[in-house]
């Protein structure tokens, strides 16, 4: 079987169109301009997204118009990903997949429609366009009417994980031959009502709530390699999801053993800590094991980074989003710091956390 | 690439026809109907009056762990899931155990309902603002003392498969959503998952109460409803000529999968093997079915191919049949296509002609009675079948259940976004 690579990414955030927006506050401490603060007294601040205007895709797909803002964002995300991979409109793409996660989906068109409910009672001020985007799996619907990907579509909508449920399930599928490459990842949009939500939870105070998508195409390399591209081309391999319940450093013992990669090996791990303290538990946390696994510099070379204190919080997209995060801070031909691997680790629901793997490209169609 | 045989153990359903699924098979088998005018709210004046409720008071746990089954979606996946794993014989996991087991389910449109959604809307926007831009100062300022605040948690939570969970002892928790097709969707997802060996144990299915005074005018407006009004009874009548559209159902749904090696080990009563199942997407319309019906006729071949059957090995299509013009139509193409000229030589039967559609649970309770038909030899019927449509041209089982031995079943579902899944159901032989 052979290897996947990510041939494509982008990311629709507050920061801008593409992983390249991530670039500045990421790596060069660029303020965040997120863009509403929360109504006085409360805790909460919001990275939404204002700039996303019908200007901007409308051009490219006739049904703009249709699609409610929600799956915009994934349909935009998408288009970035596949125009970062190389492909054009017109390409024929009609076995690829759509997989995509979500922790609150559809809930602005829910609030939308439903209001109508109490305003007249019988519904009837209701639009049936904005009743089409009362379905959480309408972004991936879209995406797939959009480009024609006829392949396997799915959502997954188990909280904070879903997108790297989507992912890992995307990878599944091409290593079982249901598709040559699959679009996955995670969207979110906030309504106001989040904000309430988030009001109410103590765990939440002082977070930054952010809307918007992380999407990457996943792709065979056999395919890959079959339109043309070669390995610089690449954004990366991907290695693998690995899926644990328990302490990080279990977490990520276990999914070094699990994809067979050496922890010396690995430049950057991407943790899902909401704030300072949070990073500098599992630092310490970090140290402590390597210092009793063995002799050795502890943590030299390795790079710890929470990008969620920058970038805030999004919930069923934060894995398409850290990952193209992860992406940014590869340098390519040496990887991250000099060094094979990156992790991305995204905290689930129930203390289950996801692991995504990602590698330096190298030797992209030799065995092919 | 191998993969663990899946077989199923346990059923479980909180449906309108009942909660007990011998007696549910024993009505659906006879052709009885379950669809009437609403009553869980007044429904003068809506285009759509007509649905297919549970009307009996369901008995489920009131507490499982750490969460209270405090609503009615939370009462039917619960007591359904009860039942299923009681029906399995199957006691809640510990200890390490819990980790070779998993939930899987769809519960689309569980607790999002007007109850809090709707007047928290008005509360927050008024009567015409928008939600993005809305001023929320004065809500927060009230919130703590509104009765909505509590329905805000509720909402926050979706706690219906971490209470499965609790009930199954399962250490994993998936949830799907791909619309109609979320029942099957769930049920294959997690047969994928022991097929791998990631499980041993997987509770699947779906839960939907969609009958509200929101989603039965939502769907109506699509004019995917029937409006039938003065007939309820008859207002279902999949691949019939004068079908305008489905009846909206609710309840919940799921069954119990295990591998093979699993359920021989501890010795457990097999009902059935999940053979195969298939996937694909219309890319075609987002709430339109692609005419030809392709993108359903290749989700029948992979699921055939998944579980190695010929197309003419086929005994029975349970049929996703929603009773509108435009999926029937497709759907008669697509098993054309699917079975070639087999197709005419099957019995295709719609189990919604007597429950309506139930949305995210339709694929999981039409699972649980394709598992009935193979174990009690009667399929069951598509009632309310009086007129032909020259374009429905299959033999539909029409009014009477029909006795027969059926081996292989493939279960139809098809969804909003062009989702398609089809899963095989085969006599189990050891």
């Amino acid at each position: 079987m052979g290897r996947i690579l990510i041939s494509g990414a982008g990311a629709v955030t507050c920061l801008g169109l593409g992983s390249d927006a991530l670039r500045g506050p990421l790596l060069d401490g660029e303020a965040v301009p997120f863009t509403e603060e929360a109504p006085a007294g409360t805790p909460v601040s919001v990275g939404r997204i204002g700039y996303l205007k019908d200007a901007d895709s409308a051009a490219t797909y006739r049904r703009w118009g249709q699609v409610d803002t929600y799956s915009r964002y994934g349909y935009v995300a998408a288009r970035l990903a596949l125009e970062s991979a190389g492909h054009a409109q017109s390409d024929d793409m009609a076995a690829y997949g759509v997989f995509f996660g979500t922790a609150y989906g559809c809930m602005e068109e829910n609030q939308k429609f439903e209001r109508f409910a109490v305003v007249d009672g019988q519904m009837k001020g209701a639009s049936p366009l904005v009743f089409k985007g009362t379905v959480d799996n309408a972004p991936a619907g879209w995406v797939a009417v959009a480009w024609k990907l006829k392949g396997p579509n799915a959502t997954f909508v188990s909280g904070d994980g879903a997108g790297a449920e989507a992912i890992w399930a995307a990878a599944r599928q091409i290593r079982r031959g249901r598709a040559p490459a699959v679009l996955c990842g995670g969207v979110e949009r906030f309504v106001d009502l989040h904000l309430v939500l988030r009001e109410r939870d103590p765990a939440s105070q002082g977070a930054v709530l952010s809307e918007g998508a992380g999407v990457l195409l996943i792709e065979d390399e056999a395919a890959f390699v079959g339109r043309g591209r070669t390995g610089d081309d690449a954004l990366a391999e991907l290695i693998g999801v690995v899926r644990h319940r328990g302490p990080i450093v279990e977490g990520l013992r276990s999914t070094a053993v699990r994809l067979g990669i050496d922890v010396d090996d690995v430049g950057l791990i991407s943790l899902a800590c909401p704030d300072a303290d949070a990073l500098a538990t599992v630092r310490t946390q970090l140290q402590q094991a390597a210092v009793a696994s063995g002799p050795g510099a502890p943590l030299e070379g390795l790079e710890l980074v929470a990008d969620k204190t920058v970038l805030g919080e999004f919930h069923g997209a934060w894995a398409g989003v850290a990952t193209c995060a992860a992406l940014v801070r590869r340098q390519p031909g040496s990887g991250w710091n000099g060094r094979q691997y990156a992790i991305v680790q995204v905290a689930g629901e129930r203390n289950e956390d996801f692991y995504v793997v990602l590698g330096e490209p190298r030797d992209i169609g030799v065995n092919q | 690439m191998s993969r663990a045989r899946v077989v199923v153990t346990g059923l479980g359903v909180v449906v309108p026809h009942g909660d007990d699924i011998d007696a549910v098979y024993g009505r659906i088998s006879r052709g009885e109907n379950e669809c009437g005018r609403i009553t869980k709210f007044d429904p003068d004046g809506f285009l759509c009056q007509i649905g297919s409720e549970v009307k009996y008071d369901v008995e489920a746990p009131e507490q499982v762990g750490p969460y209270t089954v405090h609503n009615e979606a939370l009462r039917f996946v619960v007591g359904a899931a009860d039942r299923a794993i009681r029906y399995a014989g199957l006691e809640a996991a510990t200890g390490d155990e819990q980790d070779r087991r998993s939930i899987v389910l769809s519960t689309g449109v569980g607790p999002a309902n007007i109850d809090f959604l709707g007047p928290i809307a008005l509360r927050l926007h008024g009567d015409d603002s928008d939600p993005y831009t809305s001023d929320m100062a004065s809500f927060y300022a009230k919130a703590p003392d509104e009765p909505e605040a509590a329905g805000l948690d509720e909402f926050h939570l979706d706690t219906a498969a971490p209470a499965c969970a609790v009930l199954l002892g399962a250490a994993h928790v998936h949830n799907t959503a791909s619309a109609c097709a979320s029942g099957s969707h769930a049920i294959a997802d997690a047969a994928a998952i022991i097929a791998r060996g990631e499980a041993d144990v997987a509770l699947a299915g779906g839960v939907c109460t969609p009958v509200t005074r929101v989603l039965v005018p939502g769907f109506a407006m699509l004019q995917a409803l029937s409006t039938r009004n003065d007939d309820p009874a008859h207002a279902s009548r999949p691949f019939d000529a004068g079908r305008d559209g489905f009846v909206m159902g609710e309840g919940a749904a799921v069954m119990v999968l295990e591998s093979e090696e699993h359920a021989k080990a501890r010795g457990a009563t097999i009902l059935a093997e999940l053979a195969g199942w298939g996937y694909s997407c219309d890319a075609y319309r987002l709430t339109d079915p692609q005419p030809e019906g392709e993108g359903m006729a290749l989700c029948m071949t992979r699921a055939l191919e998944s579980a190695g059957v010929r197309p003419d090995q086929v005994d029975h299509v349970n049929a996703h049949g929603t009773s509108t013009p435009y999926n029937d139509r497709a759907e008669t193409l697509a098993i054309k296509k699917a079975l070639g000229d087999h197709a005419y030589k099957t019995a295709v039967s719609s189990n919604k002609s007597m429950f309506g559609h139930l949305i995210h649970a339709a694929g999981a309770l039409e699972g649980c009675l394709s598992v009935k038909t193979i174990l009690e030899g009667v399929i069951p019927p598509t009632i309310n079948y009086t007129d032909a449509d020259p374009l429905c041209d299959l033999d539909y089982v029409p009014n009477e259940g029909r006795e027969a031995k059926v081996d292989v079943i493939l279960k139809n579902s098809f969804g909003f976004g062009g989702m398609n899944v089809s899963v095989v159901y085969r006599r189990y032989e050891g």
